[in-house]
């Protein structure tokens, strides 16, 4: 496992670009998720009124 | 045919239509991503000069070539926007902008990471790296500009000509490397007909350019969803939506 984790000495490099990678990933998804939310409360707000 | 592509392209027809087809671009992307990440990150067999440092590849690679995809995507939309002012290409063009620019993001700072222990630094300012910036950039500028105009139809426009404008810039990185010389390595996957990278290294790097794009398309279809929904949000058809 930690031979895994070390990488042949790479692992403090390669192991963030690869969290980096799917925090971008995240954090896109939960953008346009928070978005939708958004826009969902607005349509519901302009059609009541 | 002609009745599908013109229901596509509606506006409601995109909405209504999309949501059927994204549960199969989900599981093509998560069976691609899954094996590119398990076959890139164990499987491939380290790289006889750069170790197992050259696994950053398998997420750099991927984001620039969406980063530099994405953007032509804008440009072909910027064409069909300003030409045949067709709603749904700007609406492409506005909602690839902020992904764009979170895969260049994603591509400079892989790059950046993988840069210090190959070449010493993490940052030079050599022309492939340079020129993504400016790609960086350009997307920001687009979004930028966009937020600041408050009409649809100007908006569109504006951006389009800034998309048009930016697509210089793509020849520019991709022929970089051969044009200056640079640290950056060369083209690998281009030359297909006498490749410059083990099969047991490629596959998996495919699969993960593949799945690049497909979050590419999953991540736009969403966004493009969501902007549809606040420009039509007086519209009949919206109102069932959310109310």
């Amino acid at each position: 496992m930690s031979e895994v984790l070390a990488m042949g000495g790479y692992g403090i490099f390669v192991w963030p670009a690869y969290g980096i990678t799917l925090s971008i990933f995240l954090v896109n998804l939960l953008t346009i998720w928070l978005e939708n939310k958004k826009i969902k409360k607005l349509i519901k707000h302009i059609h009541e009124c | 045919m002609f009745a599908l592509f013109s229901r596509f392209i509606s506006l409601k027809g995109f909405y209504q239509t999309t949501y059927k087809y994204l549960p199969f671009v989900v599981v093509a992307f998560l069976s691609l991503f899954a094996y590119g990440l398990f076959a890139g990150l164990f499987l491939a067999p380290a790289d006889y000069q750069q170790g197992e440092g050259f696994r950053i590849i398998y997420v750099h690679v991927p984001s620039a070539f969406a980063a530099m995809g994405i953007y032509l995507i804008m440009a072909y939309c910027a064409i069909l926007t300003l030409i045949w002012r067709i709603k749904i290409a700007a609406i492409c063009m506005s909602a690839s902008a902020g992904i764009g620019a979170s895969f260049t993001f994603l591509a400079l700072v892989t790059g950046s990471i993988w840069g210090k222990p190959m070449w010493g630094t993490w940052w030079i300012w050599d022309a492939r790296l340079t020129s993504m910036l400016i790609l960086f950039f350009l997307y920001l500028g687009f979004i930028a500009l966009q937020s600041s105009i408050a009409d649809n139809n100007t908006k569109d426009r504006a951006g389009a000509l800034v998309a048009l404008v930016g697509v210089i810039n793509l020849p520019i990185i991709h022929y970089s490397v051969n044009w200056w010389s640079t640290l950056h390595q060369g083209a690998t996957l281009s030359k297909f007909a006498t490749p410059s990278i083990a099969l047991s290294m490629l596959y998996p790097l495919l699969a993960m350019i593949t799945a690049f794009f497909l979050f590419y398309v999953i991540l736009l279809t969403l966004r493009m969803r969501n902007i549809i929904l606040l420009r039509e949000v007086y519209s009949d058809w919206v109102k069932g939506i959310a109310v």
